[in-house]
C-alpha cells in the first residue's frame, strides 16, 4: 500500500481553537514560570561564564577550557556514558526479546517490577549499590570507587528503558519475518542480524539515545559511587561550586554541558525524524507464546536470572542493610531515624528530613500541577508552530539537567527583585521546574484522548462551549490532574541534583539526608542512610504504581 | 520425497495436529484443504521445522529430519501475507536466500533477474516492497521462495489476501508455473476450487486430522464423508431407510441402481444429478434461485417439514418461478452413499 500522504488532519474544534486570546492567557503562567526560573538562571550561567566584571570576556572562558582536567572530565563524561549505554543495550536486548516473544508464569508481574529501578530516585540507586558493593557489603564485594560500580548502577537504572521501548516494538514485529529468514537458510543469529535487528534499529537507537542522555548527565550515582577519582561534568560543576567555590570554572563547565546537551538533543531529533519513515512497517500481531524447546526455556530462565541478579540484588541488599543492626537484624535503624542523626550530619533528627520532603513535595505539587495542566491544555488543544515551540521550551529543563537548574538558581536568584534565596519556596519552585516536563508529558495524552465526537455531540445537543468543557473535558482533566500530581510529588521526593545546590543546611530533604549520612563514616550513619533510602524507595515505588494504574486506565477510557 | 508418519503438534493442552500420515511424491502437487483452524498452517510449520513435533516423524528421502533445523531443510515456505522484509527492496528480498547460501554477487544478480522474469516482474529490482500491490507482493514472495532452488515448495493460502478477480487469473498462472517447475509442492488453502484446480491429490484436514487424501476427481465424485462433501459445497445430504428395493428419504422415495453398501446411513445427491422430470419421484416447491453465469442454482423444498432443502442446477432450459411445483428425477447410478 502506498504511504498515506502526510496531510494534516482537519483541525478539530477543541476548547481552545479559534480563541487566541484565551490561549495566550492560558499559556502565560507556565511561560512566565519557565522564563523566570529556567531561562533567566541559564542566562545567568552564560553571563557568569562569558563576562568579567560586566564586560564580554570569552578569553577567560577559553583559559578555563584549556586546563587539562577539563578535558579529562569531558572525556570521562563521554566515555562512561557511551560504555554505560552499550552495556545497557547488551544486557537488556535479550530481555526485550524474551518479553516480546515468550509467555511464562509471572510475565506481567516481573515486567512491572523491572520498571521499579527506573523510577527510583538516583540517591536510592546509589545507596543500594553502596549496600551491594561498598565497604559494608554482606557479600564481600568491594567495587566502590571503581568505574565498574558506576557502570553497573547505570545498567541497573536504565535496563527498563531498553526493555520497554525495544520490547514494545519487538512484540509488534511479525515473528514470521524471522521464520521466513530461517526458511531461506538463515541461522537463528543471521535471522536476528539480517531481519530483526534492522527493523528494531529505530527503537534501539531512540532508547539508547535516552539512556545516553541520562548517563551523560548522571550525577548522584557518580558522586556517591565514583569517589574522588571520577567526575562527570555535572559532578565537577558541583565540586567547583560547593567545595572549591570557583564559580567561573563551574559556569564554564555548565556552558560546556549545555552545548553538549543541545548538540545531543539536536542530533536525536534529526535522527528520529529520519527513522520515523521506516517505523511504519511494524504491525500489531501474534501474542507471545510459551517457550517450547530447551533452548527457548534456557533463554527465558537466563534472562529472568539476569533481571533477578541485576535488578533485584541491589534493592534486596539495600533492604537487608537497612535491617542489619549490631549482632543481627531488627528495626533499630528505622527507630534511629526518630532520634538524633549520627555524628550530627544533619543538624536535625533524620525524621525532620522526611517531614521536610513531604512538605516540599506537597508545595512543589501545588505549584507544578496548575502550571502543568495549563501548559498541557495549550499543547493538547492547539496545533501549529507556536504551540510546538511552547512545548519544546517546556521540555528544556528535562533536556538540560537538575544540576544546571540548581547552579542557575544559585547564580540568578540574588538578581531578582525579591530575594528568594532564603524563602521556603525556593526548593518547591526548583522541584516544580524539574517536574514540569514530566507532568506535561503525562497529562497531554490524557487530554488528547477526549474523543472530538463527544464534544461535537454535546454541541449538537445544545450545550454551550463552557458547558461542553465541564461535561466532557473536565472529568478527563480530573484524571490528568491526579496523574500529574502523583508525578510531581514523586519527582520532588527524589530530586537530588538541584536540591543539593540550594538546600539550607538545617532543612535537608530525604535525598540530601541520605547523601550526608552516607558521607559520614561509622555503622550508625550508614544504617540510618539505608533505612531512609528504603523508606524513600517504598514511597516512590508506591507513587509509581499509582501513576501506572491511572495512566494505563486512561488510554482505554476514551 | 517427503513422508510424514504419526505427526502430532500440541500447543499446550490443544492438539493442533494428531496422527498425520502423508506422502508427497517427487514432482507431486499436493493440495491441503480445510477450514480455518483445521491445522493447515501448523502442518506446513511442522514440515518446515518451525514447530517442534510432539510425536511422529518427518522424513525426506527416508532420512529423519528431527535433528535438521529449519534453515538446513532447504524447503521453501510462502506465508499467507508473504512476510516480505520491509527493510529490503525487491532485489534484497529475492536475494536473501542466495546470500544465506553464500552465493557470489554476480550469481545473485543473475538469479534474481531470472526469478523476477519467471514471475513476471522483470525490472522490479529496486522497487520498495511496501509500495507493491497485493498481487505483486505475492509474486515477489514466490520469487524469493524459489530463488535458492528449494527441494520442496510450501504455500500457505497464497491467494488468500487477494481479491476475487486477481485470484482467478493468478490461479491459472500458478498452475502453469507449478507444471513448469517439476518440484514437489504443498499448497494449503480453504478454498475447494483452488484445491481441486491445483492439486494432483487433495488432502482434506479436519480438526488436526487427515480426513481424506484423494485425487480431485475422486474427491468430487465420491467424497468419503459428510464433512468432506459439505466442505466441497455438496449439501444435498439426508439419512435414508431401506424399504424393499427403494430408499426412503425425507425428500421422498428413490430407487438406486445398486443396494447401499453396509454401514452407510446417509446419501448425497449432487446438484448436477437432479433433473426436472414430470415423472420424477421427488415433488418439490421452488423457494430460491441464484443466477451463476453458466447455470442457475435452484433451491427447492421437498418432502416433510424437517427435510433439508435441495439444490440443483439448470442450464439453458426454461426456469420455473419461485413457488412453482415441480418434479425431480434422480439418476439411479448417481446416488452417493456416506457413512
Amino acid at each position: 500500500m502506498p504511504p498515506a500522504p502526510d496531510a494534516p488532519a482537519p483541525a478539530p474544534a477543541t476548547p481552545l481553537s479559534g480563541r487566541p486570546g484565551l490561549t495566550a492567557l492560558v499559556a502565560a503562567p507556565p511561560l512566565a514560570f519557565v522564563g523566570l526560573f529556567f531561562v533567566f538562571p541559564v542566562a545567568s550561567i552564560l553571563i557568569h561564564g562569558l563576562t568579567t566584571g560586566g564586560a564580554f570576556d570569552p578569553v577567560a572562558m577559553l583559559d578555563v577550557l584549556r586546563r587539562p582536567f577539563v578535558l579529562d572530565v569531558a572525556w570521562f563524561t563521554l566515555w562512561q556514558a557511551g560504555l554505560s549505554t552499550a552495556l545497557t543495550v547488551l544486557a537488556a536486548l535479550p530481555g526485550a526479546y524474551v518479553f516480546a516473544r515468550f509467555d511464562f508464569p509471572g510475565r506481567r508481574l516481573i515486567g512491572a517490577l523491572a520498571i521499579v529501578p527506573f523510577v527510583l530516585p538516583t540517591i536510592v540507586v546509589a545507596a543500594a549499590f553502596l549496600a551491594l558493593l561498598g565497604p559494608r557489603s554482606p557479600l564481600g564485594l568491594r567495587l566502590e570507587h571503581t568505574v565498574w560500580a558506576i557502570l553497573l548502577a547505570h545498567v541497573f537504572y536504565n535496563y527498563a528503558v531498553i526493555l520497554r521501548v525495544v520490547g514494545g516494538v519487538w512484540s509488534r514485529l511479525d515473528p514470521r519475518l524471522e521464520e521466513q529468514a530461517r526458511m531461506l537458510g538463515a541461522t537463528r543469529w543471521q535471522a536476528f542480524r539480517r531481519v530483526a535487528l534492522p527493523l528494531l534499529r529505530p527503537a534501539i537507537a531512540s532508547s539508547a539515545s535516552i539512556v545516553f542522555l541520562f548517563t551523560f548527565t548522571s550525577f548522584g550515582v557518580i558522586l556517591l559511587l565514583g569517589g574522588p577519582r571520577f567526575a562527570t561534568l555535572e559532578v565537577e560543576i558541583y565540586r567547583q561550586t560547593a567545595q572549591l567555590l570557583d564559580l567561573r570554572v563551574a559556569a564554564t563547565l555548565a556552558i560546556l554541558q549545555l552545548i553538549a546537551l543541545a548538540a545531543l538533543l539536536f542530533a536525536y531529533s534529526r535522527y528520529q525524524r529520519r527513522l520515523a519513515v521506516r517505523q511504519r512497517l511494524v504491525s500489531r500481531l501474534q501474542a507471545a507464546r510459551p517457550p517450547r524447546t530447551l533452548t527457548e526455556a534456557c533463554l527465558v530462565v537466563g534472562n529472568l536470572l539476569v533481571i533477578a541478579l541485576l535488578l533485584g540484588l541491589p534493592l534486596t541488599m539495600l533492604i537487608e542493610r537497612s535491617l542489619a543492626v549490631q549482632g543481627g537484624y531488627g528495626l533499630g535503624n528505622f527507630a534511629a531515624l526518630f532520634g538524633e542523626s549520627a555524628r550530627g550530619a544533619l543538624f536535625v533528627p533524620p525524621v525532620e528530613a522526611i517531614r521536610n520532603s513531604l512538605l516540599f513535595a506537597a508545595a512543589a505539587t501545588a505549584i507544578c500541577l496548575p502550571l502543568g495542566l495549563l501548559a498541557a491544555a495549550v499543547i493538547a488543544y492547539r496545533r501549529g508552530l507556536l504551540p510546538d515551540a511552547f512545548d519544546a521550551l517546556l521540555m528544556l529543563p528535562l533536556g538540560t539537567s537538575a544540576v544546571i537548574v540548581g547552579f542557575g538558581f544559585l547564580l540568578a536568584l540574588g538578581r531578582l527583585p525579591i530575594d528568594l534565596r532564603t524563602s521556603v519556596l525556593l526548593i518547591p519552585i526548583a522541584h516544580a521546574l524539574v517536574a514540569l516536563p514530566f507532568v506535561v508529558r503525562a497529562t497531554v495524552p490524557l487530554m488528547r484522548s477526549v474523543d472530538q465526537r463527544l464534544r461535537d455531540a454535546a454541541a449538537v445537543l445544545g450545550a454551550s462551549p463552557s458547558r461542553t468543557w465541564r461535561q466532557i473535558d473536565l472529568p478527563v482533566v480530573g484524571r490528568a490532574a491526579l496523574v500529574g500530581a502523583t508525578f510531581a510529588f514523586a519527582v520532588s521526593l527524589g530530586e537530588f541534583g538541584a536540591t543539593l545546590f540550594i538546600v539550607r543546611p538545617d532543612a535537608p530533604t530525604m535525598p540530601i539526608a541520605i547523601f550526608r549520612l552516607l558521607s559520614q563514616p561509622g555503622p550508625l550513619a550508614f544504617g540510618q542512610a539505608m533505612a531512609m533510602a528504603t523508606v524513600l524507595m517504598v514511597v516512590t515505588a508506591a507513587a509509581a504504581l499509582v501513576f501506572d494504574r491511572f495512566s494505563s486506565g486512561a488510554s482505554s477510557a476514551v | 520425497m517427503l513422508r510424514l508418519s504419526g505427526v502430532e503438534v500440541r500447543y499446550g493442552p490443544t492438539v493442533a495436529l494428531a496422527n498425520v500420515d502423508l506422502d508427497v511424491g517427487t514432482a507431486e502437487q499436493l493440495a491441503v484443504l480445510g477450514p480455518s483452524g483445521s491445522g493447515k498452517s501448523t502442518l506446513l510449520r511442522a514440515i518446515a521445522g518451525l514447530e517442534p513435533l510432539g510425536a511422529g516423524r518427518v522424513e525426506w528421502d527416508g532420512r529423519d529430519l528431527s535433528g535438521v533445523p529449519s534453515h538446513r531443510r532447504e524447503f521453501g515456505l510462502m506465508f499467507q501475507d508473504y512476510a516480505l522484509f520491509p527493510h529490503r527492496d525487491v532485489q534484497g528480498n529475492v536475494a536473501f536466500g542466495l546470500e544465506m547460501r553464500g552465493a557470489d554477487p554476480a550469481t545473485i544478480t543473475a538469479r534474481v533477474a531470472e526469478m523476477l522474469d519467471l514471475v513476471g516482474l522483470s525490472g522490479y529490482e529496486r522497487r520498495q516492497v511496501t509500495q507493491l500491490s497485493g498481487g505483486e507482493q505475492q509474486r515477489v514472495a514466490l520469487a524469493r521462495a524459489l530463488a535458492p532452488t528449494p527441494r520442496l515448495l510450501m504455500l500457505d493460502e497464497p491467494l488468500g489476501a487477494l481479491d476475487r478477480a486477481l485470484r482467478t487469473s493468478l490461479l491459472t498462472e500458478l498452475a502453469g508455473l507449478f507444471a513448469e517447475l517439476r518440484l514437489p509442492i504443498i499448497y494449503v488453502t480453504h478454498d475447494q476450487e483452488e484445491a481441486l484446480a491445483v492439486g494432483d491429490r487433495v488432502a482434506v484436514l479436519r480438526a488436526g486430522r487427515i480426513e481424506a487424501v484423494l485425487t480431485p476427481a475422486e474427491l468430487w465424485r465420491s467424497p468419503p464423508s459428510e464433512f468432506v462433501a459439505r466442505f466441497l459445497g455438496l449439501g444435498n445430504i439426508a439419512p435414508f431407510e431401506i424399504a424393499g428395493d427403494e430408499l426412503v428419504t425425507p425428500w421422498g422415495s428413490l430407487r438406486p441402481s445398486m443396494a447401499p453398501p453396509a454401514g452407510q446411513s446417509r446419501l448425497l445427491l449432487r446438484p448436477d444429478d437432479l433433473v426436472p422430470d414430470p415423472d420424477g419421484t421427488i415433488e418439490a416447491v421452488v423457494v430460491a434461485q441464484t443466477f451463476r453465469g453458466d447455470h442457475t442454482s435452484l433451491i427447492v423444498r421437498a418432502g416433510d417439514e424437517a427435510a433439508p432443502p435441495l439444490e440443483f442446477h439448470l442450464r439453458d432450459s426454461a426456469l420455473p418461478a419461485i413457488g412453482d411445483r415441480i418434479r425431480l428425477r434422480v439418476d439411479p447410478s448417481a446416488i452417493h452413499f456416506l457413512p
